[in-house]
């Protein structure tokens, strides 16, 4: 009975938009005319299609930038951060956890402004130390390729690594994600009791022993939440895309799948199209975190 | 204080009028920046004038976006009465009689017809039936920067006329410091890559005497010796040094506006903003030509939506109407530079007054009989993308001018072809 | 073909509009509500049987836009069938009544456009003070003026004001004074942008202190300002005041003021002045002319500085935002302007030294809101003060 409410608002916001798009993404719609049915033809499309797998990659990649380095600057600032008796933490605490609450267009607009080419403040910098200018945003080529150029040699594309211009996305990805990182740490770090370290040290460890086998294990909660959290939002990565790289970047090479999927339903009116690419993401997320889930779960430590 | 006695009044005027008006149209539009307090002049001056009429005017993102949010508009059924459609996008909604055919307004005034310059008229004609009012029609222009004309000591007011003196000139213009790198660049054909994209590459393909589609829209023509050839120049100007190859064109924007690039072709419809901002001489002269003398236009036109009732049809009409008249068409030419599109503003006093105090704005009047409209379909924001992905390509060296025009046009013709069974 | 066809079309369009060289019979004015058809003509120096001249035209337009009495100004030709042409000049008048506020004077209100007449006058009451709060009848002020009357070159200016306890606050000494004073001025325009001006002064004056005193003075001003026109990024104005006491006090003073405006870039802009102050003699203290008002020395106390040589420079630089802080790229849609000021005044009091330079550095921000503008400083020179001023 007074779930009704909540469950009719569930019902009307949420589940039947998730069918109407999911019905929509076995037809052939452009928002004007009437719907047309078309069986598996958008799947089939979506996985016959370069664009998309490309896309994919690139998301990929945007992934693998951004969590690793996410949780190692966040570990590595709450450890900095953990001392209370240090004067200003809490100012400190606050400018680390700054960045999240910066509105992403704003924070992507600023990075725009860093690594532009002409008026940017980096190439100021590295004109200024007498270095070449570099392209940042209008450089296609990935930059493990770019390392590998100076042998002459050329990868294959999926082992190019992010262009350029992705790098820069992917450190704003990152200098997002850290301050939260940190407070998620500092919390996990705080409800370590102070009892484990003093037997450690009675046992004669080190501060690093007692960081990897203290401290790392009792924060894998920590990691495992930020692991889930980070994942699925970096796979939903747009607005800092659609600021920066407004047209998909040099080649396209920005262009991750939710960007393909907004150019789709909204450039193009391949509403169809863009739903069954949605329905392909969400399955994707949802089997990485059940792996997750399944595979990584075992290997942390509740207290 | 002033000011705010005539905020004062504004909000009782407009207070009255919210109460008083018989008709309140709603009008979206896609003027932002500096089009859009020359906009707001006119839609205040127009509510002031007509005391039954109260028009809202919303901006509503640029053009795609625009056509994005009327399309949500029509499913949720909170579309406005009138909206300023890109010329290219009237066809996405003629298809499905979403837009009013103005046949019945123009024959009951048909002075109107007969008084906006023919090649305008054309682009809101579809199917034989008017949908639309031209309202801020550009074409594209040569932006040139006078003052590193007169230090390279070639002549400002002698602006190149065809490719090869243009290349001739941004070779002098291109400047290279002691260590070897370039410090000022002669030229920068930039081309855009979202909204309007491939506008700037269109008229090369013209100019060297090509087209990009067929007359009956069937098949992309871009894999043909003409337009291979024009991006076989254009990536020449990158590969000879003239043209900066690692830079997008927002950042090619930036150098020019900071004198580093010399010359480049940009939209009429932005001289006045040019004239206001930039801290050197601007000079504007029609695209230098090839086999063909040609430019590109584009722009916006005004339209209502078929749905709406029809006292407030005739109520937007008359809006529409009054917005492209002689004289708020010389108004909105003098403060954004969209060519007016009126012939009587052609020959009028104004318009003279008008040179006198910016003459760059001439240029862009005369460029007129050499404009031609963009292609357009149904699915031209896709085909678009594909092109302007190709000449990147090319750009940066990935793919060959023939094979990235081959490769576009097979793509094109498979979504041609895909159209035609729909 | 279609292309020739065009073309054809549009040089006969333009041919027909190359005019002959045939004369403007008559001038017709449209949307005229106050302003008086003459005063119209004689802003853009209309002269029965003109030639129809581009150039002159839009002068004429100019100078009708920069009266300030209109938005809006269109001007079109309309054949008669002689060959002649009349002008339709259509105009949108400004709003031309305006309230005005003024700490000193008190409340009014402003008429510009008296009559139609292109002159401006302004009344005041002053009713009340502000600190300590106490309601009283405190005299009035009413004027005249014209920059250029019924359009003539002649500018002519009129002000009688008498106004009762008037604060005066100097270092040495606070007191109130009542205040009597004529004012009449003439002048001309030598041309569009500059012009003089000849005034006659005469002030009443009773302090608590000094029953009371009368100033007669003689003034002269030149002033030579730019044309408004967006098209030019520098603008250099300058003026000159000399005012000379006659009869029983003698006594002269001075200033003279240079203002140079440069945009940079897009619309952020370099604003330099210098202000030079001359008091020689036994000036009176309501005609001594000290730091004050918009020529401020900020960061230091008012009034503080009466020497009888000073100057003052001040650099501004600052950078137009919109609404949402991105750079503004027209004056119509700045919101705030940051501005970096630097100031430094010689004050030439007694002995020659370093002391003489008082130098102050301050932050403004210019908040552009639908009822005025106004602008929060923060200087520091001998001391830390905020300012805020309203426009």
């Amino acid at each position: 009975m007074f779930i009704t409410p909540t469950g009719l608002i569930i019902t009307v916001f949420v589940f039947f938009p998730l069918v109407y798009a999911f019905i929509m993404s076995f037809h052939s719609w452009n928002m004007s005319s009437a719907p047309m049915y078309v069986g598996l033809k958008n799947y089939i499309m979506a996985l016959e299609s370069v664009s998309f797998w490309n896309s994919m990659l690139y998301t990929v990649y945007y992934v693998l930038g951004v969590l690793p380095f996410s949780l190692i600057f966040g570990l590595f600032f709450a450890l900095l951060l953990k001392d209370n008796d240090m004067r200003g933490t809490s100012i400190y605490r606050m400018i680390y956890f700054m960045p999240v609450v910066t509105s992403p267009i704003a924070a992507a607009m600023g990075f725009n402004w860093i690594f532009e080419n002409q008026m940017g403040i980096a190439n100021h910098l590295i004109e200024k130390l007498g270095g070449q200018p570099v392209s940042w945003l209008s450089t296609p080529t990935g930059i493990l390729q770019m390392l590998f150029n100076h042998f002459n040699v050329v990868l294959p594309k999926i082992l190019q690594g992010p262009s350029l211009t992705m790098c820069v996305i992917i450190l704003l990805g990152i200098w997002q994600n850290v301050g939260y990182a940190t407070v998620v740490y500092l919390a996990g770090l705080q409800s370590i009791s102070d009892t484990y370290y003093e037997a450690a040290s009675l046992d004669g460890a080190t501060n690093w022993k007692k960081f990897w086998h203290i401290t790392l294990p009792l924060l894998s909660p920590s990691t495992f939440f930020l692991l889930i959290m980070f994942t699925i939002a970096s796979f939903q990565v747009f607005g800092p895309i659609q600021i920066m790289t407004p047209a998909g970047g040099p080649l396209n090479t920005t262009s991750v799948i939710v960007f393909y999927l907004y150019r789709q339903a909204f450039s193009y009116y391949n509403m169809g199209y863009a739903m069954a690419i949605a329905f392909l993401l969400m399955g994707l997320i949802l089997a990485i975190t059940v792996f997750q889930f399944r595979f990584l779960e075992r290997r942390v430590n509740y207290e | 204080m002033k000011r705010s006695f005539l905020v004062l009044f504004m909000i009782i005027l407009l207070v009255t009028t919210l109460t008083f008006a018989n008709v309140t149209l709603v009008f979206w539009h896609s003027m932002s920046d500096y089009q859009k307090p020359a906009l707001d002049r006119l839609v205040s001056e127009f509510n002031a004038t007509h005391p039954n009429i109260h028009v809202v005017a919303i901006y509503e993102g640029n053009y795609d976006q625009t056509v994005t949010k009327l399309k949500a508009a029509f499913l949720s059924g909170n579309t406005p009465d009138v909206v300023q459609l890109n010329i290219e996008h009237l066809r996405i909604f003629t298809a499905n009689h979403q837009l009013l055919d103005l046949s019945k307004f123009i024959s009951e005034d048909p002075s109107v017809k007969s008084d906006f310059i023919n090649s305008f008229w054309k682009t809101v004609v579809i199917n034989g039936k008017p949908y639309a009012l031209p309202f801020n029609i550009s074409c594209l222009m040569l932006f040139y920067n006078k003052d590193l004309f007169r230090k390279a000591g070639l002549d400002p007011n002698k602006p190149p006329k065809t490719w090869k003196e243009m290349e001739k000139i941004a070779k002098k213009l291109t400047i290279r410091a002691p260590n070897g790198r370039i410090i000022q660049y002669g030229l920068f054909w930039g081309v855009s890559g979202e909204d309007t994209a491939f506008y700037q590459f269109e008229p090369l393909i013209w100019q060297n005497g090509g087209r990009i589609f067929n007359s009956s829209m069937t098949k992309c023509l871009v894999d043909q010796p003409p337009a291979v050839g024009a991006l076989k120049t254009w990536k020449s100007w990158f590969k000879e040094g003239i043209s900066p190859a690692n830079m997008n064109l927002q950042e090619g924007i930036q150098a020019f506006m900071m004198g580093k690039i010399a010359m480049g072709p940009m939209t009429s419809g932005g001289i006045r903003y040019a004239l206001d901002n930039l801290p050197w001489d601007l000079g504007v002269a029609m695209l230098p030509s090839h086999k063909a003398t040609v430019t590109t236009l584009g722009g916006g036109s005004l339209a209502i939506l078929s749905n709406v009732s029809p006292k407030k049809q005739k109520a937007a009409w008359e809006f529409i109407k009054w917005m492209t008249n002689t004289k708020n068409t010389l108004y909105w030419y003098e403060n954004t530079g969209y060519l007016p599109v009126r012939k009587s503003a052609l020959n009028s006093l104004q318009i003279k007054i008008i040179w006198k105090r910016f003459p760059q704005l001439k240029p862009a009047v005369e460029a007129i009989p050499y404009a031609r409209p963009r292609p357009v379909n149904v699915d031209i924001i896709e085909i678009r993308h594909i092109l302007f992905n190709a000449i990147e390509e090319v750009r940066h060296g990935i793919k060959t001018p023939e094979e990235a025009f081959k490769d576009a046009a097979q793509k094109i013709d498979k979504i041609l072809k895909s159209e035609e069974t729909k | 073909m279609k292309k020739v066809i065009l073309s054809l079309i549009f040089i006969f369009l333009f041919s027909l509009s190359i005019f002959a060289a045939n004369s403007i019979v008559s001038v017709q004015v449209q949307g005229n509500t106050c302003t008086k058809k003459f005063v119209i003509l004689n802003l853009m120096n209309y002269k029965k049987g003109m030639k129809v001249d581009i150039d002159k035209l839009a002068a004429a337009q100019t100078a009708l836009e920069s009266s300030g009495l209109f938005s809006n100004v269109y001007m079109s030709l309309k054949a008669t069938s002689n060959d002649n042409y009349v002008l339709v000049v259509s105009v949108e008048e400004k709003n031309h009544i305006s309230p005005l506020f003024d700490l000193e004077k008190g409340i009014g209100v402003e008429e510009s456009d008296l009559f139609g007449f292109e002159i401006k006058a302004k009344a005041f009451l002053r009713c009340f003070r502000f600190s300590p709060f106490e309601l009283f009848l405190g005299g009035y002020s009413i004027g005249l003026s014209s920059r250029r009357a019924f359009g003539t070159p002649f500018s002519f200016e009129l002000q009688r004001s008498e106004l009762k306890k008037l604060p005066w606050t100097a270092p040495n000494s606070n007191f109130q004074y009542n205040l009597l004073r004529t004012t009449t001025g003439m002048g001309y325009m030598l041309n569009e942008n500059a012009g003089i001006m000849i005034r006659y002064v005469y002030e009443d004056i009773s302090t608590p202190t000094t029953t009371h005193f009368t100033v007669n003075a003689l003034s002269l001003e030149i002033r030579v300002y730019p044309v408004q026109n967006e098209n030019n990024r520098n603008y250099t104005w300058w003026e000159l005041y000399v005012e000379h006491g006659m009869n029983n006090i003698n006594y002269t003073v001075g200033t003279a003021n240079v203002e140079f405006y440069h945009r940079i870039i897009g619309q952020i802009y370099f604003r330099s002045r210098l202000y030079g102050v001359l008091n020689y003699g036994n000036v009176p203290f309501t005609r001594k002319i000290y730091f004050g008002d918009t020529y401020n020395l900020k960061g230091y106390d008012t009034r503080e500085f009466g020497a009888p040589l000073m100057l003052l420079s001040t650099l501004r630089i600052g950078m137009p935002l919109t609404s949402t802080f991105g750079i503004s790229k027209s004056p119509e849609l700045t919101t705030y302007t940051p501005e970096l000021i630097s100031q430094l005044a010689f004050v030439k009091r007694g002995n020659f030294g370093l002391e003489s330079f008082k130098p102050s550095i301050g932050l403004g921000l210019k908040i552009n809101t639908p009822f005025g503008n106004f602008e929060p400083e923060i200087f520091y020179g001998k001391k830390l003060e905020l300012y805020l001023e309203m426009k």
